[in-house]
């Protein structure tokens, strides 16, 4: 029917070395960072940068109890990222990622549906390293050269 | 007495339509025009006397030794600087100058006009005579009896005019004594000043400042008004206090015409040694509605960062549970059930983290018995660690001690307290292709426990556990997008360890979705060892737009097959879980186009009933003027999930009606109990130099022992902002930003102003 097994991750070769600028106490650094070089790009030098230009983690009540409490949570993640040129010229503008998560609170175990939360912001990490990494693969330096 | 507001360089809308693009400013649509003046407003103006001079004039007298005249069409002009008059007389060594008829004086973003001036051209100090005047930075414009300016640059207008609104449309200006705007401290002072609306006198105010930029100055802040049916009007008035680069305070004198008078305080600190922090608190004396009792707040946040570690503290406390919904500014809180008490240590190493934390909670919520209230640790020792992925080999260690403890008074079961130890090594091999991915882990967890009073009731588990998670990518290239197939297996293998004795201090179950299937526990906490035989099976596909790599759709679907019964459960007294498969969990994203996205999630049991189901829909055009989001959330009550029965929709959305008309909504309704538990309309009308919002809000509050006719609040607020003046604000916005997917992308200034 078509599909066949991906034979390799299509990085371009101008991004198979490539900085990674990003604020090392962010938490999306080390899932970033492992994705990338899990997908075989080379962090230390290069022509580009991947460079994270903002990071936003919001939380927001999506549901209430018949007592007015929170009864659902959904955690809005949102990073902006940009690649440039090693002299520091823009070559991708910036791109949004927004990504969600919702879990079911419960007033009676507040300590244990906190330990949820962090298990959802980890993995809101993960999935939008998998997405950055996803989206360098389309970037052609052809049309885009610095 | 009318203005050549030509000559101050208004322009409307349809002159500046047919002006080159690069040369059309940008301005609000609500304007009819906007000021253009000849020196724009982002040219940099050097000092003086560094830039070359030049002079223009139909005649001309050069006296070297004494007074030079030029006469006619005389333009004088400097790099940022310019002045136009009929004539004018310089003085010797042309620093000073007396200028006469049509003077037109400009600067960047600044462009006054007058009669008679006399120009300093070396400091700058300057005096014009029945003059007007306008400044781009403010989008302001005015006239005055007299425009003197001092060599700090501090503007001072006399018996003069002052408005932001476009010249043929003033619906408000201010008429005042005497008006200063000084741009070294961004503040503008008026004094004994008129407000005129449509030309009709309305407020006399004797003493005013205002802020003309964006810095941060002592002064009165926006007042916050509402109306409530409970409390009656709610006026508050912060007065904000700089009192240091690194230090300030505000203040904030509130009224509640039912309750009483009450005060409200913030002081935020940054200090060069140990970290920055802010401390809150609020007091309303003998709440008249409320028993006559007091009512507190007060919290205290604090962080220091050096290099690798970080201490924090989050206290809060509060008098009472009711106090977020009665008096709470945000509007937001009055969900919650608990006040954190916490400071933290942590340190980040090379290849380990540690963190020192002790922590607990105040319960609010005057329903919850104790054994339902969360257990204080005191402390917890944290220590995780990971070796750097140079191979496939990967290892993990988790170890903690904590000390947890929880008061029980009102007989709702046994006191429990005691610390716990655990420590988790993992080892993994982590091995992926671009093809797929295979990681096979073994396990290890030893969880202890001492509690408190009897010595020998100690319990230990030592258990192993083991998993595989493996999948596989294919694609499918097509011309646009490239469709993925990615089939996921993960077995996880954990023997069962008798656990009916031991306490649960932190642990809860984790809410079930499609990411729980690839989860090696059913719990989050740290209290139970899962006994797990069982198999999941998953499917993804995913469109990725070839032009950008982004992914366009994404549905996913599986199921857990368990070869055991879960005996292990969170009390001794729950079921045993027998079902032999989870049931179906399916998840679809997708973003359709730029402006509409949505997804929804599902959980189907094994006898083919839904358990779950939730849907997203949100309309959110890179315009960001308008927005719409859709919601619908399910629950049937599953008690081996500890899930309770649930079914609620929302809706928000911001719609422009005209111009200047727009309209803003949120709707939460509960189809279960069949009642409103939040809904707020509003309109705002937005022109060019003034806003104004009406929102109405009706939501259920929860109190205690109260009626149900008592639990429906309303609320009333007002907006009205006289732009670059004043206004009067209320906490809708925070309410908003908090309930309304995209709220703070299309009112971005209603983000918390940023710290220091």
């Amino acid at each position: 029917c078509g599909y066949q097994l991906r034979g390799s991750y299509h990085i371009p070769p101008a991004l198979q070395q490539l900085q990674l600028r990003l604020n090392t106490s962010s938490n999306l650094a080390m899932p970033l960072r492992n994705t990338l070089i899990q997908s075989g790009i080379d962090l230390d030098e290069g022509n580009y940068a991947l460079e994270i230009v903002s990071e936003e983690l919001n939380k927001q009540t999506t549901s209430t109890d018949s007592r007015a409490k929170a009864a659902e949570y959904t955690l809005y993640y949102q990073v902006e990222y940009q690649l440039k040129s090693i002299d520091n010229k823009t070559v991708l503008p910036v791109k949004r990622l927004l990504l969600r998560r919702s879990y079911q609170y419960d007033t009676t175990a507040i300590v244990g549906k906190g330990a949820e939360e962090e298990l959802l912001i980890r993995e809101l990490y993960q999935d939008a390293a998998h997405q950055i990494v996803q989206q360098l693969r389309a970037f052609n330096t052809d049309t885009r050269a610095p | 007495e009318t203005v050549n507001y030509q000559r101050l360089g208004w322009l409307t809308q349809a002159e500046i339509g047919k002006l080159p693009l690069e040369q059309q400013p940008v301005y609000p649509k609500v304007c009819q025009g906007a000021w253009i003046t000849p020196i724009a407003s982002t040219v940099k103006a050097p000092t003086p006397d560094s830039t070359p001079v030049e002079a223009l004039a139909a005649w001309v007298y050069y006296n070297p030794e004494g007074e030079s005249k030029l006469n006619g069409n005389v333009r004088i002009s400097q790099q940022g600087r310019l002045i136009e008059a009929d004539n004018a007389e310089l003085s010797q060594g042309q620093n000073t100058g007396k200028f006469k008829g049509n003077i037109l004086l400009a600067e960047p973003g600044v462009v006054m006009t007058g009669e008679q001036a006399d120009i300093d051209l070396q400091s700058d100090i300057a005096r014009l005579e029945r003059a007007e005047f306008v400044a781009t930075f403010l989008n302001a414009h005015g006239r005055a009896d007299q425009i003197q300016r001092d060599s700090q640059g501090i503007v001072t207008i006399a018996a003069g005019e002052y408005s932001t609104c476009e010249p043929n449309d003033r619906v408000w200006y201010f008429s005042a004594h005497d008006l200063s705007l000084n741009p070294t401290t961004g503040r503008g002072t008026v004094k004994r000043a008129t407000l005129h609306v449509q030309d009709i006198p309305v407020i006399y105010v004797p003493y005013f400042n205002f802020p003309i930029d964006g810095r941060r100055m002592s002064g009165l802040l926006v007042p916050r008004f509402g109306t409530t049916n409970d409390g009656g009007f709610d006026f508050a008035q912060p007065i904000y206090w700089n009192i240091a680069p690194n230090y300030d305070a505000t203040f904030t004198p509130r009224i509640l015409s039912r309750r009483g008078l009450m005060a409200e305080s913030e002081f935020r600190y940054l200090t060069a040694t140990w970290g920055e922090g802010e401390v809150n608190g609020a007091f309303l004396p003998s709440d008249k509605l409320y028993e006559d009792l007091d009512r507190k707040r007060a919290t205290w946040r604090h962080r220091y960062r050096p290099a690798n570690w970080q201490l924090s503290s989050n206290v809060n406390y509060v008098s009472d549970g009711a106090y977020f919904t009665d008096l709470g500014t945000d509007l937001v809180q009055s969900n919650t059930t608990h006040q954190e008490r916490s400071a933290d240590f942590s340190y980040w190493g090379k290849y380990w983290t540690g963190l020192v934390r002790v922590q607990g909670y105040q319960t609010i919520d005057p329903l919850l018995q104790d054994i339902d209230k969360p257990y204080a640790r005191l402390p917890q020792l944290l220590v995780t660690a990971q070796l750097p992925n140079s191979s496939p080999i990967q290892t993990h260690l988790l170890s903690e001690l904590t000390h947890f403890q929880r008061s029980i008074t009102d007989n709702s079961g046994a006191e429990v307290n005691g610390l716990r130890w655990r420590i988790e090594p993992e080892l993994s091999y982590d091995l992926h292709k671009p093809w797929g991915f295979v990681t096979p882990k073994l396990g290890f967890k030893q969880l202890a426990y001492r509690l408190d009073g009897d010595m020998h009731n100690t319990s230990h588990i030592n258990a192993t556990h083991f998993s595989i998670d493996t999948g596989l990518v294919f694609e499918r290239p097509a011309k646009s997008f490239t469709q993925t197939l990615e089939p996921r297996l993960f077995y996880v293998f954990s023997p069962y360890h008798e656990q009916n004795d031991l306490p649960n201090f932190d642990t809860a179950s984790t809410t079930f979705s499609f990411a729980q299937l690839f989860r090696a526990s059913r719990f989050s906490g740290g209290d139970r060892v899962d006994d797990a035989n069982q198999i999941s099976l998953g499917l993804t596909s995913r469109r990725i737009d070839n032009e950008d790599g982004s992914e366009r759709l994404r549905i996913s679907l599986g199921e857990v097959f368990y070869f055991r019964d879960r005996k292990v459960q969170l009390n001794s007294s729950d079921p045993i879980a027998t079902a032999s498969t989870s049931g179906l969990a399916g998840e679809i994203n997708a973003q359709f186009n730029a402006s509409w996205s949505g997804s929804a999630d599902a959980l189907w049991t094994a006898d083919g009933n839904t358990s779950q189901f939730g849907l997203q829909l949100h309309y959110l055009p890179n315009t960001y003027e308008r927005l719409f989001n859709l919601g619908y959330s399910f629950r049937r009550e599953v008690q081996a999930l500890n899930q309770k029965a649930l079914r609620q929709t929302s809706l928000s959305f911001i719609q422009p009606l005209s111009l200047h008309w727009q309209m803003l909504g949120l709707w939460q309704y509960d189809l279960l109990n069949k009642e409103t538990p939040d809904s707020l309309l509003g309109v705002t009308y937005d022109a060019c130099c003034w806003q104004v919002s009406f929102y109405r809000r009706q939501f259920l509050a929860d109190v205690d022992n109260t009626s149900a006719a008592e639990r429906k609040r309303s609320a009333f607020f007002i907006e009205l902002k006289l732009k670059g003046l004043a206004g009067l604000s209320s906490g809708v916005n925070d309410l908003l930003a908090n309930r309304v997917f995209g709220y703070q992308l299309i009112k971005p200034d209603t983000k918390n102003n940023s710290r220091f």
